[in-house]
């Protein structure tokens, strides 16, 4: 008879043995949890996080918006009619001087909180190719602003052409900005940059006078600016380049 | 075997570290725009009409552009051995501080009513055929500025023409 002699485990193999199983027991916990959390969290930010939205409304009607689509494939919804397409009527020329109602301003069309920011430029332009009349003054197409103490001017950004107002305020989802501009005026003074000549005709005196703003066409461009809230400081700067300061009491946006 | 099997660590951790970074760097921004403007017609050509019958000059005034819509003012001058009588018999005109202002907005294409400048001589000096007087009417054109409110003005420091008739 064959005297069998179990051979025992050695105890560091079993110590081994123990571990793995209990590693490999608390990594699938920890898989399980993970997967959980990772399936929240997408969830989440497909539903919530991802479908920002911001709309420029002029005078109560929606003339430019970009929305993350609803769908949360990566598509935006994006659409723009162009401004002043309503300042006159058929046939009406345009009265220098004249206040026309021109408030703008932007809506959260988003799912999300989020700050917003305007950049408005004003320049003229001639010819079919739009050149910039970087010798006539931007500062004749008089852009009347409306609650400066929500919009607040970015002076390190201002040019004669360029201003950049920030709202102070967070916009909620569907909520809609107080109007940062009340009226659009081009100033009379463009009839005062003239070019005289006199002139003998027939034996009388003549001044003729051509104007230096003949031909020329006013340009309002408004581009509006929405980023998230959640961490905005560092949003904000990543996104626009800005130093905010975001507090929870008070205003709650300032520039750094 | 020891000096894989750190390595096999290490690049674990920065695989990690990577697979994690997308969303600290994403945030959720997005922008629109729109832009718009009219274009401006800026321009005023007028001429002056004068037709001179019993010693006194009809005047009107013609805005010859297809711009710009004016506002127009006349005043005659002579040498002074005379004086000048104005009157409006269709109306349309006012004095003030010497001259004659034509009271509607000249819209392109349009023509003033008429404006008369009679030449007046003292008692017992009636001019007789071949005698010459110099009577010179001006006129101004300024461009229709609008108030804020859209009510129409004219800036008269900014003249655009002045014509000079000589007769």
């Amino acid at each position: 008879m064959k005297n069998r002699r179990r051979k025992a485990l050695p105890i560091g193999t079993l110590l081994m043995f123990i571990a793995s199983a209990a590693l490999l027991l608390t990594s699938s916990i920890g898989s399980a949890q993970a997967a959980l959390t990772y399936f929240s969290e997408t969830y989440k930010s497909q539903v919530e996080l991802y479908n920002i939205g911001v709309t420029l409304v002029e005078n109560g009607q929606d003339v430019a918006y970009r929305n993350y689509g609803n769908e949360a494939d990566g598509n935006w919804e994006e659409s723009g009619s162009g401004l002043l397409g309503n300042m006159l009527a058929e046939g009406e020329t345009l009265k220098l001087g004249k206040a026309y109602p021109e408030e703008l301003t932007v809506r959260n069309s988003g799912k999300i909180d989020e700050f917003v920011r305007v950049n408005i430029y004003r320049y003229w332009v001639k010819g079919e190719k739009e050149e910039k009349c970087q010798e006539l003054s931007p500062e004749l197409i008089k852009l009347e602003r409306a609650n400066e103490d929500l919009w607040i001017e970015d002076e390190t950004a201002t040019t004669a052409e360029r201003l950049v107002l920030y709202y102070t305020e967070p916009l909620a989802a569907g909520e809609v900005a107080l109007p940062f501009s009340k009226t659009l005026t081009i100033d009379g003074g463009v009839a005062k940059f003239v070019t005289k000549e006199t002139l003998q005709v027939d034996g009388k005196t003549v001044t003729r006078t051509t104007y230096d703003y003949n031909g020329v066409e006013f340009r309002l461009e408004v581009e509006a600016n929405a980023v998230q809230t959640h961490n905005a400081e560092d949003a904000i700067i990543s996104a626009w380049g800005r130093d905010v300061d975001v507090h929870p009491n008070g205003k709650p946006l300032r520039l750094g | 075997m020891k000096k894989a099997s750190i390595c096999a660590a290490l690049l674990a951790a920065v695989l990690t570290v990577c697979a994690s970074l997308p969303a600290a760097w994403g945030y959720f921004t997005t922008y629109t725009q729109a832009k718009g403007g009219y274009p401006l017609y800026l321009g005023q050509e007028t001429e002056i009409h004068e037709d001179f019958s019993d010693w006194t000059k009809h005047v009107t005034i013609e805005n010859t552009s297809e711009l710009s819509p004016v506002f127009v003012r006349a005043r005659g001058f002579t040498d002074g051995s005379h004086s000048l009588t104005y009157s409006a018999p269709e109306g349309g005109w006012h004095e003030e501080d010497g001259w004659w202002y034509y009271e509607a907005i000249l819209q392109p294409g349009e023509t003033t009513k008429t404006l008369d400048v009679k030449i007046s001589f003292p008692a017992g000096e009636e001019p007789e055929e071949g005698d010459e007087f110099n009577v010179v009417v001006v006129y101004e054109s300024t461009l229709v500025l609008y108030d804020k409110d859209g009510n129409p003005y004219a800036d008269w420091s900014n003249v655009l023409t002045s014509y000079e008739e000589g007769a």
